[in-house]
C-alpha cells in the first residue's frame, strides 16, 4: 500500500541519515537554548558537563576543599558552575587516603603553622562546616595525641627557634629535657637527645578518607560536579607580549579535554579558570598547558618543581610497646611512628635520603627498607621495639616540592587561569582545609583574606627565591 | 584563712579546703544551669554560676533557692578555687577559656556535660600541675582517643569513667588508662558499665560494680622505666 512505502522509504532515509539528523539535532538545539544541559537524546553517562566557569584536576583532599569552600563562599547559590575531575575512581594511587593522616602545628615557617591552626579549627568544628541535612555527623577519628619531635645536640638550637615561632604563632608547644622526656615517657631511650618538642593542643592524627568523603559529599549536595575522567590535553589561545626584558607569550586555557575512563571518548569542557590540585602528577598536567615548555632560561621554561617521591608505611605490632599515652614521635634521624589503634600496633616509616630515592613506578614496598634503615632507629629509641612483628606495608606519593618542600599556591603569571594548589611534600592533607579556602578566595574576591599565602606563589621559582620548610618528616 | 593563690602546704587530700580566685568572671562565662544533685544548691535560669569550692571552706558556693549567690565570696577574692562542679552544664571547647585561670584547680567535675568531647579533653593539660580528681562521667561525646590527652595531669589521682557511651571495649580501655596513669584510681569502666546513664539521683561513686585490684598487684602491670 502507498502508506506502507512512505513508511518504509522513510524508515530507510532514516537509518542512512541518523547520524547527521542528530548531529543536526544538537545543533539546532544549542542554538536555540544555549547555555541549557537539557539533552533529550541522552549521552553517555559520566561526561563531564559542556561548560564550567571552574574546573578542578585532582579530586584528593585538595580539590575537594577548594570545591567545598568555593561553594561555601560564593556570594550567591549557583553563581559558580564547579566540575571535579578525577582519573581514578578507585583511589587506589591517590595520596590522600594512603597518608598517615598527621596534623601538626610544628613547623618552621609562620603561614605554614597558621594554615594547621586554622585546619584544627576546621576539623573541630568540622560538622558545622560539612555536616549534611539527613546525613549521619561525620567523625574523622582524631586522635589529640601531638607530636614529639627529638632534636640531638647539633639540632637543639633549631628546634627551639622552631618552638619560639611556633608559640608566637599561638601554638600551643612545650620543650622537655632529657629528664623531664624520660619521666613523661618511659619507654623511650633518651641517649642522643638534647631536647624534645611537644605539642599539647591541636596535634595528633585523624582518618584521612573520613576528611575526604565529608569534603566531597558536602561539595556535592551544594552542586560541584563530580567527573571521572583524564585531563588529556588543554586548548590554549596564547599570545606574545613585548616586555623591557624580551617577549613573554601569556596563555589561556579554553577548553580542558576530559577522556573517559576506559574508553577514547573525550569531552572538552569549555572553562574559565583550572586548578591544579593533581599532586604528584601536577607537573604534567602543567606541561600540557605549556608550563616549563621553553628555553630553559625563560619564565616559559621554568618547570612546575613538583614531582612524586614514594614514602612507605610499615604497620607492625609490638605487644608491651608504648600504650595510650604514644604520640607521633619524630626521632631526630627523621624516623617517626605512631600507636594505631588499641592492639598493641604501631605505623611509621622514613623519608629516604635525597640519593635512595625510590623508583616511583609502582607502589610496590621495599620491605628491606625497614629492616636496614627504619627497624634500628626504632629499636635504638624504644628498646621495646627490638622484638616487633611487621603486619603490613604500604606505599603511596608525596608531590614533593624539590625547589624548598612547601606548597605552591596561586595562579601562574604566564598561563593567566591556572592556579596551583600542589607541592605540600607530605604535609598537605593537614593543611587541606586552610588551603583550599586561600584559593576559592582568591578565585571569588582575588585576594587572601583569612591567611596570606603570598609567600607560596609561582613567582619564587623565577626568582629563585626559596621559602624554606626546614620540619619536613 | 589562706589569701596566697596555691597555698599547698596547707591542703591535704580529701579535705578541700575552699578558696575563690574571680569567680564570678570564670562562672559567668560558661553560660551554664548547674542541675547536680550533689551540690545541695538549687539553680535560677539567670544564675549561670556554677558551684565552686573555695580554699580554706568546706561548703560550695553556689546560687540559693532564691536565685542570689551569697555575697561572702567577695571576701574571698584573692583565695584560689580549689574544685568546681559543672555536671550537666553546657561547656565546650571555647567555654573553658574562663576556666585556664584558675591554676590551682584540684577537683573538675564534668559529669554528663553533652557538649564536652575529645577536643575539650586535649585542654585539660593546662590543670597538668594541680589537677587531682576529674570526673567525666556520662559524657557521650568522650571517646577513648581524648582519654589518651589526660596522660599530661600527672597529679590525677582519681578518674571518673562510669557511663561513658562512645566508649568501646571499656575493659580494655581501663586497663590502658590504669597503664596510662599509674598513681591514678580509675572507677568505671568496669564490666557492668555498658548500661544507660540513670538520670538525677546517681552520683559518680556508685560506678564501682567490682571490687578494684589492690594497688599492689596493679602496679604489677606497669612499663618498666
Amino acid at each position: 500500500s502507498p502508506l506502507r512505502a512512505l513508511e518504509v522509504s522513510i524508515q530507510t532515509r532514516l537509518e542512512a541519515n541518523l547520524e547527521k539528523e542528530v548531529v543536526k539535532f544538537r545543533k539546532k538545539l544549542k542554538e536555540t537554548l544555549p547555555g541549557s544541559d537539557w539533552d533529550p537524546l541522552g549521552t553517555t553517562k559520566g561526561l563531564p558537563p559542556e561548560r564550567a566557569d571552574v574546573v578542578i584536576v585532582g579530586g584528593g583532599v585538595m580539590g575537594w576543599s577548594v570545591a567545598y569552600w568555593l561553594k561555601a563562599l560564593e556570594p550567591r547559590r549557583d553563581a559558580l558552575r564547579v566540575v571535579v575531575i578525577e582519573k581514578d575512581p578507585t583511589y587506589s594511587r591517590a595520596s590522600t587516603v594512603l597518608s598517615a593522616g598527621g596534623i601538626r602545628q610544628q613547623f618552621s615557617l609562620p603561614e605554614n603553622i597558621q594554615m594547621s591552626l586554622y585546619s584544627a579549627f576546621f576539623l573541630r568544628t568540622i560538622n558545622e562546616h560539612l555536616g549534611v541535612v539527613n546525613e549521619p555527623p561525620i567523625d574523622i577519628q582524631f586522635n589529640p595525641s601531638g607530636y614529639l619531635f627529638l632534636a640531638s645536640e647539633d639540632e637543639a638550637a633549631k628546634l627551639e627557634n622552631n618552638v619560639r615561632i611556633q608559640r608566637a604563632e599561638g601554638a600551643e608547644v612545650s620543650l622537655l629535657s632529657p629528664a623531664q622526656l624520660k619521666k613523661k615517657y618511659p619507654w623511650i631511650n633518651t641517649d642522643g637527645v638534647a631536647v624534645a618538642s611537644y605539642g599539647l593542643e591541636n596535634e595528633g592524627w585523624f582518618d584521612p578518607w573520613s576528611l575526604l568523603n565529608a569534603f566531597r559529599r558536602k561539595a556535592m549536595s551544594m552542586g560541584v560536579y563530580q567527573c571521572f575522567g583524564e585531563v588529556i590535553s588543554f586548548t590554549i589561545s596564547s599570545r606574545e607580549i613585548m616586555v623591557p626584558e624580551g617577549e613573554l607569550t601569556f596563555s589561556h586555557i579554553n577548553y580542558v579535554r576530559v577522556q573517559m575512563p576506559n574508553s577514547l571518548e573525550y569531552q572538552p569542557v569549555e572553562c574559565s579558570l583550572v586548578v591544579n590540585a593533581a599532586g604528584p602528577w601536577s607537573q604534567k598536567l602543567a606541561e600540557m598547558a605549556g608550563v616549563g615548555i621553553g628555553p630553559p632560561d625563560t619564565p616559559e621554561g621554568i618547570k612546575l618543581p613538583v614531582e612524586p617521591r614514594k614514602r612507605y608505611i610499615f604497620v607492625w605490632h609490638c605487644p608491651d610497646g608504648p600504650g595510650l599515652d604514644c604520640p607521633m614521635l619524630v626521632d631526630a634521624t627523621g624516623t617517626y611512628f605512631r600507636r594505631e589503634g588499641l592492639g598493641g600496633n604501631y605505623l611509621g616509616g622514613l623519608s629516604p635520603a635525597e640519593e635512595e630515592e625510590p623508583d616511583i613506578q609502582d607502589l610496590e614496598v621495599d620491605h628491606d627498607f625497614f629492616q636496614e634503615k627504619i627497624w634500628p632507629c626504632l629499636a635504638h629509641r624504644v628498646p621495646v621495639f627490638e622484638s616487633l612483628k611487621v603486619k603490613s606495608a604500604w606505599a603511596g606519593y608525596y608531590d614533593y616540592n624539590t625547589f624548598d618542600q612547601n606548597a605552591v599556591l596561586g595562579p601562574h603569571p604566564l598561563v593567566e587561569n591556572m592556579l596551583f594548589i600542589t607541592g605540600f611534600s607530605g604535609h598537605g592533607l593537614q593543611q587541606s582545609p586552610a588551603a583550599g579556602r586561600a584559593v576559592a578566595e582568591l578565585i571569588l574576591e582575588g585576594k587572601f583574606k583569612t591567611i596570606n599565602m603570598e609567600k607560596f606563589s609561582f613567582k619564587r621559582f623565577i626568582s629563585g627565591e626559596q621559602i624554606l620548610e626546614r620540619n619536613v618528616v | 584563712m589562706s589569701r596566697e593563690p596555691g597555698a599547698g602546704d596547707r591542703l591535704e587530700v580529701g579535705n578541700y579546703k575552699s578558696g575563690l580566685e574571680r569567680a564570678a568572671s570564670v562562672t559567668l562565662g560558661l553560660g551554664s544551669r548547674p542541675k547536680s544533685p550533689g551540690s545541695r544548691c538549687l539553680s535560677s535560669p539567670n544564675a549561670g554560676i556554677s558551684p565552686s569550692r573555695f580554699q580554706g571552706q568546706e561548703t560550695w558556693f553556689c546560687v540559693d533557692q532564691r536565685g542570689k549567690y551569697s555575697s561572702d565570696f567577695l571576701q574571698l577574692r584573692d583565695v584560689p578555687v580549689v574544685a568546681i562542679d559543672l555536671t550537666g552544664s553546657v561547656l565546650n571547647y571555647d567555654g573553658l577559656d574562663n576556666l585556664v585561670k584558675l591554676t590551682a584547680l584540684k577537683s573538675l567535675d564534668l559529669s554528663r556535660c553533652p557538649h564536652v568531647d575529645d577536643w575539650t579533653l586535649n585542654r585539660l593539660h593546662v590543670f597538668k600541675d594541680s589537677l587531682e580528681e576529674l570526673s567525666l562521667a556520662g559524657c557521650p561525646q568522650v571517646t577513648e582517643r581524648g582519654l589518651a590527652c589526660l596522660h599530661q595531669l600527672e597529679h590525677l589521682r582519681r578518674l571518673d569513667l562510669s557511663h561513658l557511651p562512645s566508649v568501646p571495649t571499656p575493659g580494655l580501655i581501663r586497663i590502658l588508662v590504669e597503664e596510662m596513669l599509674p598513681r591514678c584510681e580509675v572507677v568505671g569502666l568496669g564490666p557492668g558499665d555498658g548500661l544507660a546513664p540513670v538520670s538525677g539521683a546517681q552520683t559518680s561513686r556508685d560506678g564501682r560494680e567490682e571490687p578494684s585490684v589492690p594497688s599492689e598487684d596493679r602496679r604489677a602491670g606497669e612499663i618498666p622505666a
